[in-house]
């Protein structure tokens, strides 16, 4: 009971320190107090103060920034990217281009149809085309590498759409940040 | 039993045959039925062995599922008639059953250990000896043993060659490993050649079968490895930038048609088979993958996108000019020639479900194979008789055996796990 309320203060506090800008100095010192705005700012004072630095540093786990987001989704047997997904590349692109220690590989999926061969190609082409729109937001090439696992690794096992959708996908995997 | 639920199998068989029959005029001009009317199966009553309750083998299962599953063949149940190895036989009674050939044979230990198999394949209406044989075989031989018996039927009866005694690779992707296992054609007899936690994809065999070529995901991205079935030492095939992936033995297993990936392009490339040599074969910015060497080595077909959907393209294996073969819909896949080269099997997408399909090179006609959703990389028994493919339509990937006239459907002996990228290997002697 106890160890559950340390975590939700700990996630309140997630929360609270992602409104602050995920800037490079911002990851230097604490988050300022005005930029916690929301009212569960009021119990960060319970967590230990390490971890409030810590968390003022990650806007990964804000659902409300599109850092957030690491999957771009794609149509049956396609490679282009919807312009839904446009805003999450183009903040990833942001931030990797803000923070040259970040390294990003970026991992092509395919659903389980068809062919296990043109489906790795497939998934090296949704790779590069997430990494091509990151390289015309700015991110130079030598912090993007592209993989493709074909339709090797599904991340939903299903056998039905809702299935193969979540498996066709560019993953965007930070190695650093 | 076992043989009223053959009597079944034979009336699903039938079935299915209308089936593709109906189906086939409905997709497309191109499109040809199978004909069943046009297609005799030879009547043939296997008997049980003499002693083979008392073998670890049950040959005459082994050898009738072998000639069921090739499609040329109607099993007549032998029960409730004697199958004595010498005169007189019952040749009237068989005659009454229907068979125009009877094999009856017998297998029994010997002192020091081995089996003596033996065989006699009888002509029912001539009341004479077609072939026979006979085997002293370690007890870990005799499947290898019914298989071949088998193929000399086979042969025998149709004067094409056999293809019972071969070996088959796939992938089994079960818990958190992959293995790349292989085993006799019918599944039986498996064993792992390699196991990881990574992907393994794409097997293909040596024109031989001493060696097998696949890609493997151990150092985190595609790479193609040739490992030897006799030593089991492998070495990698090159080294790449990017993903090299879907190699292609050529016919004199010197060198190898294999793909790899750079950016967004995917290209064909002839490579020696030590890795040494690499030219180019395409060079378009489009996805060219899946190649396969014509069985004369003059010219390769592969699966390209180049025009925007993925279709099947030929070209001449020193490279020029790729020419378009598919034109009847819009997913064309994994190609593979038939051992004689005037057919191709691949999968279609077939108002979105994905079937096994063969195509006549001469013609251009298609003969869609199945009624499934999701067949996935064929390839023909060594004679062209058979074709092997995966089928995850109830869930994991399972083995299936159609044969190339479509008269007959076999799911091959289950394994735990996913099944992938079925290969069918060469003929092993079978002299």
């Amino acid at each position: 009971m106890i160890k559950k309320s340390a975590f939700s203060l700990l996630l309140v506090t997630l929360l609270a320190a992602c409104a602050s800008t995920p800037t490079k100095t911002a990851a230097t010192k604490p988050a300022p107090v005005e930029n916690m705005t929301q009212p569960a700012a009021a119990t960060t004072g319970a967590a230990p103060e390490s971890n409030t630095q810590a968390t003022a540093l990650n806007p990964f786990m804000d659902p409300n920034n599109p850092l957030s987001k690491m999957s771009i989704y794609f149509d049956t047997d396609k490679s282009h990217i919807k312009s839904q997904y446009m805003p999450i590349i183009s903040a990833h692109a942001q931030y990797i281009s803000s923070h040259p220690s970040a390294h990003v590989r970026l991992e092509g999926n395919c659903d389980e149809r068809g062919s296990t061969e043109y489906n790795l190609a497939l998934g090296e082409r949704r790779a590069v085309a997430v990494e091509k729109v990151m390289e015309a937001d700015g991110v130079p090439s030598s912090q993007l590498e592209t993989i493709s696992y074909g339709k090797e690794k599904p991340k939903a096992l299903g056998h039905n759409e809702a299935a193969w959708a979540q498996n066709r996908r560019t993953d965007i995997d930070y190695l650093s940040k | 039993m076992k043989w009223a639920r053959q009597g079944k199998a034979g009336i699903r068989l039938f079935i299915m045959t209308v089936m593709v029959l109906f189906a086939g005029s409905a997709w497309a001009d191109l499109t040809i039925s199978i004909s069943g009317g046009s297609v005799t199966q030879i009547p043939i009553a296997v008997s049980p062995f003499a002693n083979q309750a008392a073998s670890p083998q049950p040959f005459s299962d082994i050898i009738s599922n072998d000639l069921m599953r090739c499609g040329m063949f109607r099993l007549i149940d032998p029960s409730g008639v004697s199958a004595p190895m010498v005169q007189p036989m019952p040749f009237d009674a068989w005659h009454a059953k229907g068979a125009d050939a009877w094999a009856v044979g017998a297998v029994y230990p010997q002192p020091d250990g081995d089996f003596s198999v033996s065989f006699r394949l009888m002509d029912v209406n001539k009341q004479s000896q077609i072939t026979g044989y006979q085997f002293n075989v370690a007890p870990s031989q005799l499947r290898e043993v019914a298989h071949r018996i088998a193929d000399m039927i086979y042969e025998s009866m149709t004067g094409d060659g056999g293809a019972f005694n071969s070996r088959i690779a796939f992938v089994n992707r079960a818990g958190h490993y992959f293995t790349l296992q292989v085993a006799d054609s019918d599944g039986y007899n498996a064993h792992v050649i390699l196991r990881t936690r990574e992907p393994i994809l794409s097997p293909v065999w040596s024109p031989h079968g001493g060696r097998l070529a696949y890609v493997s995901f151990e150092h985190g991205k595609a790479v193609i490895y040739i490992q030897s079935l006799v030593t089991g030492k492998r070495h990698r095939l090159g080294r790449f930038r990017g993903l090299s992936s879907a190699p292609a033995f050529s016919p004199d297993g010197h060198h190898l048609c294999i793909v790899l990936t750079f950016g967004s392009a995917s290209r064909l490339y002839l490579i020696n088979d030590d890795g040494t040599g690499l030219r180019p074969l395409t060079n378009t910015d489009a996805i060219d993958t899946e190649p396969d060497f014509s069985p004369d080595g003059g010219s390769i077909i592969f699966t390209s996108d180049r025009a925007g959907s993925p279709q099947i393209y030929r070209m001449p294996s020193t490279g020029g000019e790729a020419v378009r073969m598919t034109f009847n819909g819009k997913y064309y896949v994994s190609p593979r020639f038939s051992p004689d080269g005037k057919n191709i099997a691949c999968i279609k997408k077939v108002n979105g479900q994905l079937r096994l399909t063969q195509l006549n090179i001469a013609t251009g006609q298609e003969q869609v194979m199945t009624q499934a959703s999701l067949d996935e990389s064929p390839s023909y028994s060594p004679n062209g008789k058979m074709i092997l493919f995966a089928n995850a339509d109830s869930g994991p990937g399972r083995l299936v055996v159609v044969s190339s006239n479509g008269l007959a459907r076999t799911v091959l002996q289950a394994h735990a796990g996913d099944i992938r990228d079925p290969a069918w290997g060469p003929l092993l002697s079978n002299k």
